[in-house]
């Protein structure tokens, strides 16, 4: 009987016809050896999870370390910008000074009498006041785009830390879990499916709070556009003051005016 | 004869070699240059508009000092606003360090 099945059909096959046609329990004899190998993959699975909760936490946090240099180098490099920024606009008021007392000496050179020597000396000061005014709306516009930046860039710093901190206990959370479970003898296939899930979840959401994050590029386009709105608003009180010491000179010389219009 | 042959053979390929590599050479240090002529630092861009700035008034009236104060109005604004792209890249120039995070780990491959 044993010789035909096995003429008639591969060995394998004729051996489980065989042993199923025998009794009930040779069933559990043929099966056995596939239980014991899922047994084992699953053994391997929960004897090898503390390792790769260990690899996977050594990754999260080299990957963290990064996001800290990241910012100290973010750090250096807008200090380095507002350095810059300070010693250009520095080196530019130092020459324009000097190109506005030259050209404060030409108008004094016009000045033939007192009053109107006077009156020049009035018309510079009246100038630098001006001068140093528009300077510091300036700089005061230029400290609150700095400013607004730097505590966007705080804020979004923080946010983003709080979810990376989110993440991070997830993912520590989930392997704890299925050692847990591994340790409480629950089916591993079980423990890993709940795993995979767990970390899944922990991921989309970090990956999901992450987009929801403020765009902190547009933040720094719209303190941008704040800054030169100031910038233009002292430039039109800069005008104004620079009409009306134009005009008080002018009338002081009377109708000389026409040599220092 | 044969090995003769073979050496005039190679020397000839190294020789087309070296020639490869200065022309290749050539190309890269051509295409920096052309890119760092396009792509001047915002200083650099600052100083150029300060410099071009011509004073088109007569010396020794009050539209000159008008004109030389203006003028260094709007070179301070061009040097406060020229960094404005690069404040806006290092602004999210952590972004991408704080993305690597969520690829930490490829949780289908447990």
């Amino acid at each position: 009987m044993t010789q035909v099945f096995r003429t008639a059909a591969s060995a394998g096959t004729a051996l489980a016809v065989v042993l199923l046609a025998a009794s009930p329990a040779s069933a559990a004899v043929l099966h056995s050896p596939q239980l014991a190998d899922t047994t084992n993959t699953n053994g391997a699975f929960c004897t090898g999870l503390a390792s790769k909760a260990n690899a996977i936490t050594s990754k999260l946090n080299g990957l963290n370390s990064k996001v800290g240099d990241a910012w100290k180098n973010q750090d250096t490099k807008l200090s380095s910008l507002a350095s810059e920024t300070d010693q250009k606009i520095a080196s530019s008021r130092t020459a324009a000074d000097t190109k506005r007392d030259n050209a404060f000496k030409q108008l004094e050179a016009k000045a033939t009498t007192d009053s109107e020597k006077t009156a020049v000396q009035t018309y510079e000061a009246s100038v630098n006041q001006a001068v140093t005014t528009r300077r510091n709306a300036y700089d005061a516009a230029r400290s609150a785009f700095r400013d607004g930046v730097k505590n966007a860039i705080l804020s979004r710093r923080s946010t983003m830390s709080s979810q990376a901190t989110t993440f991070m206990d997830a993912t520590t959370s989930a392997f704890a879990t299925a050692e847990s479970s591994c340790s409480a003898g629950t089916d591993s296939t079980t423990v890993r499916q709940t795993l995979i899930s767990s970390l899944h979840s922990a991921r989309q959401t970090f990956v999901s709070d992450r987009q929801s994050d403020s765009k902190v590029g547009d933040t720094v386009k719209q303190l941008a556009a704040t800054r030169n709105a100031a910038f233009k608003a002292a430039d039109q009180a800069f005008q104004t003051s620079l009409q009306n010491a134009a005009a008080t000179l002018k009338a002081a010389f009377g109708n000389q005016a026409s040599s220092i219009d | 004869m044969q090995v003769y042959k073979s050496d005039r053979k190679q020397a000839g390929v190294a020789v087309f070699e070296v020639l490869a590599v200065v022309v290749v050479l050539a190309l890269v240090v051509g295409a920096g240059m052309y890119v760092a002529h396009k792509h001047k630092t915002p200083s650099q861009a600052a100083s150029n508009t300060s410099n071009s700035q011509t004073v088109t008034t007569k010396p020794g009236t009050t539209a000159n000092v008008d004109q030389l104060v203006e003028q260094a109005a709007s070179s301070e604004q061009t040097s406060a606003s020229s960094y404005d792209t690069q404040y806006q890249q290092a602004a999210t120039s952590s972004d991408s360090a704080m993305s690597n995070m969520g690829g930490a780990y490829n949780d289908s491959s447990f």
